[in-house]
Order: C-alpha cells, then sequence, then structure tokens
C-alpha cells in the first residue's frame, strides 16, 4: 500500500464515521477523473457534470460496503461506469442519432499560433474525438477510457470491468480497429498532430 | 482488411501498442510488418489511433462541482438525521408507550392462546379461531405502528403533544378490544 493510498483509506475511514471534511478531501482529490470519466462515457457536460454528482452520492451512500484491500479510484470509477450505463440504457429508449459526424474541414485546420477563432476550432476538433469515442459500444468504450485516460493494464480494466484479460485484449483492438475506420470514412488523417494538448490528461 | 489477420498477430500488434511485447516479439512484428505491406498499414492506422488518444485531454470538472457535491451530502445526511434523531427524552417516552403497548396487548395474546387450546380438538373450529386471531393481531400492530409513525412525526414540531398520543397507545387498544367483544355479542 503506498503512503498516498494509505491517507485515502484514512480518509474513507473518517467519512464512514460521518467526517464530512474527510469526504469532501475524497472529493477534490477525485472529482476530475470521475466527471472526466462521465464525460467520455455520456459526451456532454451537463449530464457528466450530473452524473459525477450522482457517483459521489452513491459512493457516500456505500462506504461501508467498500473493501479497503482494494483501490479506491477503482472501486469509485466502477460506480461512474455502472451509473453511466444506467444512464446510456435509458437515453437508448429516446435516443436520437448522432448524424453530425466530425467534418473534415474543420479538422484539417492548422493550429499553430492560436486566435480566438483557432481556439474555437481547437475546441471543436477535441469534439470530434469525443464523437468518434461516442460511436464505439459502450463497453468497447468503457475499455479504451479505462487503457488511456486512466492507464490501466489489461488486468485491472478486466477486474473493473469484471471480466477476462483476453477479452479486455479483443475489446481494445476491436475499438481501436473501429476508431481507425471511421478517422478514414471521416478522412480525418491528421488529426493526431494537431489534436494534441500535451500535460493535461493524468491526475 | 484487418479481420483476415491471424490472432497472434493481432495480438502482438495489440501488445506492442500497449508496451507491452517482449523484445523477441517486437522484432518479429518488424519482420513480419516489413514484409506484410497489409499489415504494416494496418499497424499504422492502429498507431494513429493510439497516438490521437493517448494525447486526447483529461476533460477538468467544473469549479462548481465539489462544492455542489458537499451540499448534497450535507442536505441528505441532515435529512436522515432529522429521520432518526429523535431528542433522548423523546426515545425514552417512546420505550415507555412501547412498553404500555405490549402489556395491553398482553390480556388479547393470554385470550387467543386459550382459545386456540380449547379449539384444538374441532379443526373447524380452531381454524375459524386461528383467522380471527390473526385478524385481530394485524389489526392491532398496523394501528400500533401508524400511532407511532405520527408520534415521530409531531415529535419533531410538537413534542407534548407526541406524548399525549403515546399516552393513549393503551386506551387505543382497550377501545379495539371493546370493539371486538361488541361485535362478538352482536
Amino acid at each position: 500500500m503506498t503512503e498516498n493510498d494509505r491517507v485515502v483509506a484514512d480518509w474513507v475511514i473518517k467519512a464512514r464515521l460521518g467526517d464530512q471534511e474527510a469526504f469532501a478531501e475524497l472529493v477534490h482529490l477525485y472529482r476530475d477523473p470521475v466527471y472526466n470519466f462521465c464525460y467520455r462515457m455520456l459526451g456532454e457536460s451537463r449530464e457528466a457534470e450530473d452524473a459525477s454528482q450522482e457517483t459521489f452520492l452513491r459512493v457516500h451512500r456505500n462506504l461501508h460496503r467498500y473493501d479497503i484491500k482494494r483501490s479506491f479510484k477503482t472501486w469509485l470509477l466502477s460506480i461512474a461506469s455502472n451509473h453511466c450505463i444506467d444512464r446510456l440504457r435509458k437515453r437508448r429508449l429516446q435516443y436520437v442519432s448522432l448524424d453530425d459526424e466530425p467534418t473534415a474541414a474543420a479538422l484539417a485546420l492548422s493550429s499553430s499560433d492560436p486566435t480566438p477563432e483557432q481556439a474555437a476550432l481547437k475546441l471543436e476538433m477535441k469534439d470530434a474525438i469525443q464523437k468518434l469515442l461516442l460511436q464505439l459500444d459502450e463497453h468497447y468504450r468503457l475499455a479504451v477510457i479505462y487503457r488511456y485516460w486512466y492507464e490501466y493494464s489489461y488486468a485491472e480494466i478486466a477486474q473493473a470491468m469484471n471480466t477476462t484479460e483476453s477479452a479486455i485484449k479483443s475489446r481494445l483492438h476491436r475499438a481501436r480497429k473501429k476508431l481507425a475506420d471511421l478517422l478514414d470514412d471521416s478522412a480525418l488523417e491528421g488529426i493526431d498532430s494537431r489534436l494534441a494538448d500535451p500535460g493535461t490528461k493524468g491526475t | 482488411m484487418s479481420d483476415e489477420r491471424s490472432l497472434p498477430q493481432q495480438d502482438m500488434m495489440q501488445e506492442a501498442l500497449d508496451g507491452q511485447l517482449s523484445e523477441e516479439m517486437a522484432s518479429k512484428l518488424v519482420d513480419i510488418l516489413r514484409l506484410d505491406e497489409t499489415a504494416a498499414e494496418e499497424y499504422s492506422r492502429l498507431q494513429r489511433v493510439d497516438a490521437m488518444l493517448r494525447r486526447a485531454p483529461q476533460k477538468r470538472a467544473p469549479a462548481r462541482l465539489a462544492a455542489t457535491i458537499m451540499a448534497r451530502v450535507a442536505a441528505t445526511m441532515q435529512a436522515e438525521a432529522e429521520k432518526s434523531g429523535l431528542s433522548p427524552e423523546m426515545q425514552r417516552v417512546m420505550m415507555l408507550s412501547i412498553s404500555a403497548a405490549m402489556m395491553a396487548m398482553m390480556p388479547m395474546m393470554e385470550a387467543a392462546s386459550w382459545l386456540v387450546l380449547n379449539a384444538r380438538r374441532d379443526p373447524e373450529l380452531l381454524s375459524d379461531v386461528m383467522i380471527e386471531t390473526i385478524g385481530w393481531m394485524s389489526l392491532v400492530t398496523n394501528a400500533l405502528i401508524q400511532l407511532l409513525e405520527d408520534a415521530e412525526d409531531l415529535a419533531r414540531t410538537d413534542p407534548e403533544v407526541a406524548a399525549a398520543t403515546l399516552a393513549l397507545t393503551p386506551y387505543m387498544l382497550s377501545t379495539i378490544l371493546d370493539y371486538l367483544d361488541e361485535l362478538e355479542l352482536q
């Protein structure tokens, strides 16, 4: 157990006893990872915010069920993931297909020396990644999110998603292939070199 | 095009992208890619996706998120405390009232036992007695639960009225018994 894990475990124990300040520490530490997770799963800022709130409320209600020997972050993200999947299922009932695929024109523009207009275009390109991500099946998307935004190993993703490592490998492979096809279809070659926003990932 | 790739080759590409391919296997993959143009093209497409995802930013939560969550947690905790947080005095009154209710129920329990014992030899009578006894018990229990819930609600706004309500419990039970007696006589 790392020092960081010990601090988190201490906050969890205090929060279980009703210490709101300890729970606030947990919220401060994990709000970005949870929000990013919900945003990547749901694709809308407002819904991601609601889902993040709901995730933390569920965490607070179920703190007594958390096994202190497991990773708190993994447990937290699994609650976020279950909640997002529930939302996606409800949404599917009233689903309107996304026909606004990323356009090559918006994505092909250079972003060096950003002016306000270019900054806005860069924002559109970031949304383009999200739009591509949203075209993946939710279980493939989940695997991609765990792998790329949380740098989980196959084993960790398998544990979080309650499946096998080979299933995760297969999902990641199919997801990457589908994204490659989507990139080709949208004539998005070159997006990788212009979407870069290094240093902002990770918590 | 890649669907025809053999599974080991797919796995090798996958593990190479995730930095999990051994040195030996990595050089094997390089050989494959050098010789197989289609595989090389597929790997290049996958690499492009990999690079794009690696550089995708982490979305930051809005500044208000933590405060909103904590406000909702506090509201939930307060609601829970209000639900169960009766003062120690009221808790004692409630306990006394429940004890009084249990004592008031004793004669009824005794009567029910007596009826059951006497009806043992007649299956038809026993069945009727059992049904009637269960009906009484259910009626009395429901009335008690309702009374206690009302008293709990009242205790938060008007503790004296709540205590008075609870004090009526034995009287309420004896009224129910009188009513049942009257039904029997009719």
